[in-house]
């Protein structure tokens, strides 16, 4: 069994830009290239933190490995199976070993249904279940491994009826129901309040635990990825700009939009919060529309040398388990 | 100690609604000081976006302040009629809300609508209604030159800058400020954060800042008050509040903000899920949930008491009650 | 008995009884409701409830009321009040069956052509302009003049005349669910577009299509007098339309047989007020733009 669960080579999804009438008429097609040449892997049982702003590329960059869209190019290897050459049929076969959870459980679960259909609908859509009974009790269990219990009381409520965490528990227990390996969770707790999202990052974790799973875990937010994740992949504009051991990332960044990212993470300490100094950095992240040649980062970066606006940076290693795109960083 | 700009006094704000009463805020006290931030911090349900409301005296259709004071100085806005609140909304209390590009209309240009609010309430002459607005504008650090942009060609943190141009227009004596970083980036917010410091620095701004989330909180304000379950439960010098908090809620809601600084410590969830507003349990709100609860928790609401200067706790461990 | 069966009672009756509590606090959709479910009973009960039967000369023509006969007789001695009990099926049936076939083919277009958009859609909306820009009523005449004067022909012709409403609201509607997160949920955990439609986008869009419905028996009930009143109805079947017709025949107006033309009139007038009344409560209930809170 290899060690990488999954590995992502060069993917690249561009979507047509809507350009002006007159450019149309040229003939001129523009490109915003959300996700620009990403090459990441994620081992067994590991937790993989995609992290970014806005514009960043990492909610598409997760729809494309699970195929919701499909990518411009690149490779998606799961355990050695290249993804985006599966036939139809077997692309939905493997559905049940990938699975997403989204980032508002007011938005992801049907208002219409109750909560066994919502559960038990990955069930009848892959005609999984071996009649009512089975599908009822992996309905349960479902339930019971998202600590919604009993799961009877649950069953025939409305969305509307729960909390937010519940109803999140609810979109998990969906996910988990079909027994995949590899789960992608895009920003599953930023809707929350802060009591509850701790309540399901430690579910996450323990399920986990439990079942081997293995997590694509998406967030714009570093604290969080540093309590989540044991590796961090930072992304900026489509592109990789740093890969390494959450803990080693958080303490020294060595990418500069990495660093000057770190500096802006409020604190929830007061004395922390004065002590710090931020990196000041120009503008905001741009439109991944024409993008500059050479670094992505160099028009904000403040260490930003000539060669930066010539060359884009490579991904490379600098260290073991490191990797970092910049020409000052030895890339 | 300067003085106060905005004094709650036992506020109380319900909704009616078609389940029942809703006690969204049930006798809440606190105050801003001149040049002062103040955080009013909680989770959903917690009353501090009601209590923000029924300041600036914006509550929906359903909800009225049942009781309490809210003095702007000297005068109560309680209980003024909505056309003397006219004259006060703008020029003594404003607002800045969440969702900037909501707030802004999309079809007037920015520096207009901030010089429209100028020629109406304050008076001013078109022209010296422009130079104010660009003087805003450096204040605020947009470059002058574009006021005569549309909101849609501003950027996320421009439009809240814009916003803020606009709620300081007039020289307030109080900005409220509602989750004005929610859904914006990183740097983006650090940098609003900055500006809001910035701003009560040189011009003696006072802000009551309403945030969910307790970095905010931490990076900006000088006092802090935390809200659950339409109560304050602590309330207190910033610094105290989190390096001494007394009340089991404000503790666990801290441990509940993962870090980027200090050593990676262990979650430890609060467990169950935050009241629901029709049901307050009965003693203190916050018992069914609250790891240290002994004997008259659920019996008896704790008060809140001074338990040092300055630092108030509603809880029976340290002697509420 | 299996516990999927359990949950799925338990959340039938919870639907129903919120349903329930919803529709029973709008005044107008319990009148209307309790104006069909008059119609329904009378309808049902016809043979028992009238006195006569509706085709046999049973008295004077052109009798007046009196007690032997309520509402008197038409030109062939035949009694009208019996013809009006009868004539609730005719009108009822037409009605319900023409707008259940109207509403079933402007789903299933509206569905179609929102789901899958692309040429497919193009090429539905521009039937269903077409069928928006034709004039209704003479088309309604030709069609019963070419296929012939059977019930069900005109059941057809007021459904194939009366589905554009439906597909146009349908298909408005499927486009913005299809972009809703749980669709897009749905197909993560491999959903299929049919899968999708069945499971997801048909039963959000069943209370709008339901509300909108009741609006078109109105239109149904209204077109079949029309056409009966135009001579052009099913001889063999007795409707309020044809009453009318026969009053026509039998110059009611000009000669002041108030009771030949006016209680028909009236039946007509009670069953589309009663279905347009329910139509304005369904619609408060079940559709999102108008629901408060």
């Amino acid at each position: 069994m290899a060690e990488k669960l999954l590995e992502v080579r060069d993917l690249r999804v561009w979507f047509p830009a809507r350009t002006g009438l007159l450019a149309a008429l040229r003939g001129v097609k523009r490109w915003v290239k959300a996700v620009d040449g990403v090459s990441f892997d994620v081992k067994r049982g590991e937790v993989v933190c995609l992290v970014g702003e806005s514009g960043s590329g990492k909610t598409t960059t997760a729809r494309a490995v699970l195929r919701l869209i499909e990518p411009t190019g690149g490779e998606v290897l799961f355990d050695g199976v290249d993804v985006l050459s599966l036939p139809k049929a077997e692309l939905k076969r493997w559905r049940t070993e990938a699975q997403l959870i989204f980032q508002d459980p007011y938005e992801s679960i049907d208002p219409r249904m109750v909560v066994y259909d919502v559960v038990a609908e990955p069930l009848r859509v892959n005609r999984l279940a071996e009649g009512a009974d089975d599908e009822y009790d992996r309905v349960a269990r479902a339930l019971e491994d998202v600590r919604l219990v009993p799961p009877e009381d649950f069953m025939s409520r409305f969305p509307h009826e729960l909390s937010g965490g519940q109803r999140q528990r609810v979109a998990i227990a969906r996910a988990l129901i079909l027994r995949p390996r590899f789960l992608v969770a895009d920003e599953p707790v930023s809707m929350l309040d802060a009591s509850i999202r701790t309540q399901i990052l430690t579910l996450m974790e323990d399920l986990r635990r439990e079942y081997g799973l293995t997590y694509l875990y998406i967030t714009h937010d570093l604290a969080q990825a540093r309590y989540t994740g044991d590796r961090i992949v930072v992304m900026y504009l489509g592109r990789i700009m740093e890969v390494g051991p959450t803990e080693e990332v958080i303490r020294d960044p060595l990418h500069p939009y990495t660093k000057v990212l770190l500096s802006h993470v409020p604190v929830p300490d007061p004395r922390e919060a004065r002590r710090r100094e931020k990196i000041e950095i120009p503008g905001e992240t741009p439109n991944p529309i024409d993008l500059p040649p050479g670094c992505r980062f160099w028009p904000r970066c403040p260490f930003a040398r000539e060669e930066c606006r010539e060359r884009e940076p490579e991904l490379v290693e600098v260290s073991p388990g490191r990797f970092v795109a910049c020409h000052l960083a030895g890339g | 100690m300067g003085d106060e700009v905005l004094r709650v006094e036992d506020l109380a704000v319900y909704y009616e609604t078609m389940k029942g009463t809703v006690r969204a805020v049930d006798g809440v006290s606190f105050s801003v000081r001149r040049g002062e931030i103040v955080g009013l911090a909680g989770e959903s349900g917690s009353g501090k976006t009601t209590t923000a409301m029924a300041i600036i005296r914006l509550l929906p259709e359903n909800g009225r302040i049942v009781r309490g004071r809210i003095l702007l100085g000297d005068l109560d806005v309680a209980s003024l009629p909505e056309e003397e609140m006219r004259r006060v909304r703008w020029n003594r209390v404003s607002m800045v809300f969440q969702g900037a590009m909501n707030a802004l209309n999309p079809v007037l240009r920015v520096g207009e609508q901030i010089g429209e609010v100028l020629v109406e309430k304050k008076g001013l002459s078109k022209r010296e209604a422009w130079e104010r607005v660009k003087e805003l504008f450096r204040l605020v650090g947009i470059d002058p030159s574009r006021a005569w942009d549309y909101p849609h060609e501003f950027s996320g943190g421009m439009r809240q800058r814009a916003m803020i141009a606009m709620a300081i227009a007039l020289n307030p004596d109080l900005v409220i400020a509602d989750e004005p970083v929610t859904a914006l980036d990183v740097v983006v917010q650090s940098r609003i954060l900055d500006l809001l410091r910035d701003l009560r620095d040189k011009l003696g701004i006072s802000v009551l800042m309403i945030t969910h989330d307790l970095s905010v909180i931490a990076e900006t304000c000088d006092r802090t008050a935390i809200m659950y379950a339409g109560k304050i439960v602590e309330y207190g010098d910033t610094e105290v509040v989190f390096a001494r908090s007394l009340h089991p809620y404000t503790r666990a809601l801290i441990a509940a903000f993962p870090s980027i600084t200090g050593e990676r410590r262990n979650f430890e969830p609060i467990r169950g899920d935050p009241p629901n507003m029709l049901e307050v349990p009965p003693g203190c709100p916050f018992h069914p949930r609250c790891p240290s609860r002994f004997e008259p928790c659920d019996r008896r609401e704790p008060e809140l008491v001074e338990a040092e200067p300055g630092h108030w706790v509603a809880c029976h461990l340290t002697g509420g009650g | 008995m299996s516990g999927r069966g359990a949950v799925r009672r338990r959340v039938l009756v919870r639907r129903l009884r919120n349903f329930w509590s919803l529709y029973s606090s709008s005044r107008l959709g319990v009148f209307g409701l309790a104006v069909i479910l008059f119609y329904t009973a009378l309808a049902a009960l016809a043979p028992l409830l009238a006195p006569y039967d509706p085709d046999e000369f049973v008295g004077r023509p052109l009798d007046s009321p009196s007690w032997e006969h309520p509402l008197g007789t038409d030109q062939m001695g035949r009694d009208l009040l019996s013809r009006l009990i009868v004539g609730t099926r005719v009108s009822l049936v037409v009605g319900l069956a023409a707008s259940a076939m109207a509403v079933v083919i402007g789903s299933v277009i509206g569905l179609v052509s929102g789901y899958f958009g692309g040429i497919l859609d193009t090429v539905l909306m521009r039937i269903t302009d077409i069928f928006i820009q034709l004039p209704t009523l003479p088309l309604m005449l030709i069609f019963v003049a070419i296929l012939g004067k059977g019930i069900f022909n005109i059941v057809l012709v007021i459904a194939i005349l009366g589905w554009t409403a439906t597909a146009r609201m349908v298909r408005s509607q499927t486009l913005s669910l299809k972009e809703r997160p749980f669709v897009e949920a749905a197909r993560a955990v491999g959903a299929g577009d049919l899968q999708i439609l069945a499971v997801h986008i048909a039963p959000n869009v069943v209370p709008l299509i339901f509300a909108n419905a009741t609006i078109s028996v109105v239109n149904a009930i209204l077109s079949e007098s029309f056409l009966s009143f135009l001579g052009f109805g099913d001889p063999r079947m007795p409707s309020w339309g044809m009453l009318l017709y026969y009053a026509r025949m039998a110059g009611a107006t000009v000669n002041g047989f108030w009771w030949f033309i006016v209680p028909p009139g009236v039946a007509i007038m009670m069953l589309a007020l009663g279905f347009a009344c329910m139509n304005y409560s369904l619609d408060q209930i079940l559709n999102p733009r108008l629901r408060k809170r």
